[in-house]
């Protein structure tokens, strides 16, 4: 493990948990306490995030003390591709309906792989929204809009 | 034993129901065309395809969730063989040998005899689950707030045995999981907790999202990056089917030790499919004359932790059913879909619906009979599937992430929060983290939490009480043993390399 560094990835998540614990504490006590015998709505997150600002600085402290592989960073292609064609079918859902939502996601996600040209794509989107509507919108009649509404 | 057999044929009456039939056989179908997918193991495959089963009667939603069960489950063992790809933990060692097999040539072997040797396993299964929950319902009606909250820290200490790597790190994901538990309203003072104020998080954040999110969003990017880096998967060649008589006799013992194993195995809160078939490969191991073909193809390496892993899937039913208590994540998907179609589960249900109970039992044993008689005939159709380029299943895919999500409670917040929760796996995972015990915790930290707070209030505020009360006393000295097993450092040594056997 020669090319390891000192502050290595279980530095940073056990700092990141101890702060998510202590931004939990901080929320926590805004709530009502109560006691053992009465617990108000604040005494259990209270419990389970202190436990996890202990646990964080464990594991950090103990990833100090040893060497770790340097963190790889991932490949932004897929990771960006997928969340944004996600974040296009929440925004487009409910203001453009479920084709133009579920045309984006898909057109969107393709991109993560280069693979299809914009041709192919725009082919498979349609087969794949068509059959996607016709199973969920038509079949099982899940609440969807279909189109968007202009009223 | 009267009892046993005309309650095993109410159960039967009800799942032969055509309808019912009908549902398992589409469930097993779409359980195992997404089970096949690389990558997506049971827990995510359900999460996907729950929002399907929510428009049916309660019996057919729950025994169309048992059918894509198995069907996942057999999908999952089919890849791990077939491309030694196991979609999750459980089929992990089956691709040991199941892939040595398959690169001899000899993959539909081992394809038939995981799906013979499911079956058997499955029955056996089965039928302790019907023989023992009847008497272990009356047991459970005695327990308390003290004994479920006991339980439960039992259940997730034994899913941090469990996990691969860091004890430590598991444990903090137990936290991470009880801590996102506490979003949305508090049932006892309807006080709304951690919500920022956003409408869609008062009812809490759904589990099938994080499932969604954690098990098939990060799947699904760590596969195309995988995919990016190393190019694509190869294929093994299914040629025949059928064993050879050898391969029958050599599995036949490794049948029965994995239902004995897997079943005993599959009661204990945590453990479950993932833990009887690495107990199972390490048993055959043993007793095997030739413990050198391990690894190499040995049939028996393949029969035992398949045999093993669907007899703990079916008595992990158990503690669901009798306590309402989820053992595993594939549980806590089902404890979900039942509450949502208004099952509380736990020891009332045998009383209150037992068409229900005894349903749900028989089609878990029918769900495993149509995997031998209709998917393993149709495995040329899953190899075919498999061979399909990946860029044209993962759009589809992610879309129906999207629009299960979406319609799990008609909120688009789920559809972002998916998103969310996809990227934070791939982060975890990157960190060395694992989701399994983060769900377990998410579903747990509700009722851990009403169960601490009525267990204070009833011992007036005496911590001692899950100490003096016998059941609980029981429980965590259980656990207790179980946790100081695992430190003892020559069992700690061996916890390691059980999990490293399947990345050499």
């Amino acid at each position: 493990m020669s090319s390891g560094q000192r502050i290595g990835i279980d530095v940073w998540s056990g700092l990141l948990l101890a702060i998510f614990g202590a931004a939990g504490v901080w929320l926590a006590l805004d709530l009502r306490l109560g006691t053992a015998i009465n617990m108000g709505p604040g005494y259990f997150p209270l419990l389970v995030f202190s436990c996890l600002i202990l646990l964080g600085i464990i594991i950090a402290v103990r990833g100090l003390q040893t060497v770790q592989e340097p963190f790889g960073w991932p490949l932004w292609r897929p990771i960006l591709f997928i969340t944004s064609a996600l974040l296009a079918f929440w925004l487009l859902v409910e203001p453009a309906g479920f084709v133009v939502a579920s045309s984006s996601l898909m057109l969107i996600s393709i991109r993560a792989q280069r693979r299809l040209t914009w041709f192919q794509s725009i082919i498979f989107t349609a087969i794949a929204v068509l059959f996607t509507t016709l199973l969920f919108v038509t079949a099982l009649k899940l609440p969807f809009a279909l189109w968007p509404s202009f009223s | 034993m009267i009892d046993f057999f005309s309650d095993l044929w109410l159960g039967l009456s009800v799942a032969f129901l055509p309808a019912n039939l009908l549902a398992c056989f589409i469930g097993a179908l779409l359980g195992t065309l997404i089970g096949v997918l690389p990558g997506l193991g049971p827990t995510a495959t359900i999460a996907m395809l729950l929002p399907i089963t929510f428009g049916l009667p309660v019996e057919s939603s729950i025994i169309m969730l048992a059918g894509i069960y198995y069907g996942a489950s057999y999908g999952g063992s089919t890849t791990a063989i077939l491309v030694n790809l196991p979609g999750e933990a459980s089929s992990v060692v089956t691709a040991i040998d199941g892939y040595a097999m398959a690169r001899q040539g000899q993959a539909g072997a081992a394809l038939s005899i995981a799906a013979i040797g499911s079956f058997i396993a499955g029955t056996f299964g089965t039928l302790i689950v019907a023989a023992m929950s009847p008497s272990l319902t009356k047991v459970a009606v005695s327990f308390g707030p003290a004994e479920y909250f006991s339980m439960m820290v039992l259940g997730l200490l034994m899913s941090v045995i469990l996990s691969h790597g860091s004890v430590l790190k598991s444990v903090a994901m137990i936290f991470v999981g009880l801590a996102l538990g506490i979003v949305g309203t508090d049932i006892n003072t309807g006080v709304t907790r951690l919500t920022f104020g956003v409408s869609g998080l008062m009812d809490g954040i759904g589990f099938v999202t994080v499932a969604m999110g954690l098990f098939g969003v990060t799947e699904l990017i760590r596969n195309l990056e995988e995919r990016q880096r190393d190019g694509d998967v190869e294929l093994a060649k299914v040629s025949t089917l059928i064993p050879t008589r050898e391969q029958l006799k050599a599995s036949a013992g490794a049948v029965c030790r994995g239902s004995l194993l897997g079943s005993f195995l599959g009661v204990l809160p945590g453990a479950g499919p993932t833990l009887a078939s690495f107990a199972a490969y390490a048993l055959e191991k043993k007793v095997s004359s030739k413990p050198q073909m391990f690894g190499k193809g040995a049939i028996a390496g393949v029969a035992g932790p398949e045999s093993a892993n669907n007899a703990a899937a079916q008595t992990s039913f158990i503690p669901l059913l009798t306590l309402g208590l989820p053992t595993n994540s594939v549980m806590a998907l089902l404890i979900g879909a039942l509450i949502v179609q208004g099952v509380q589960p736990g020891p009332m249900v045998i009383k209150n619906q037992p068409e229900l109970f005894w349903g749900l039992i028989a089609s878990m044993w029918v769900g495993n009979l149509m995997l031998v008689i209709i998917n393993l005939p149709l495995i040329g159709i899953w190899i075919r599937l498999l061979k399909m380029p990946y860029h044209f299943m993962y759009p589809v895919i992610l879309l129906l992430c999207a629009v299960g999500a979406f319609s799990l409670g008609n909120n688009d917040v789920d559809v972002l929060l998916i998103a969310c929760f996809g990227v934070f796996g791939y982060f975890l995972m990157r960190a060395g983290f694992e989701p399994a015990p983060l769900i377990l915790g998410f579903v747990l930290g509700p009722m851990m939490e009403e169960n601490l707070r009525r267990a204070m209030t009833m011992s007036f505020g005496d911590p001692t009480t899950f100490f003096t009360r016998p059941i609980s006393l029981g429980i965590l000295l259980f656990t207790a043993a179980a946790v100081i097993l695992m430190a003892l450092p020559s069992l700690r040594s061996k916890r390691q390399d059980v999990f490293s056997e399947e990345e050499s």
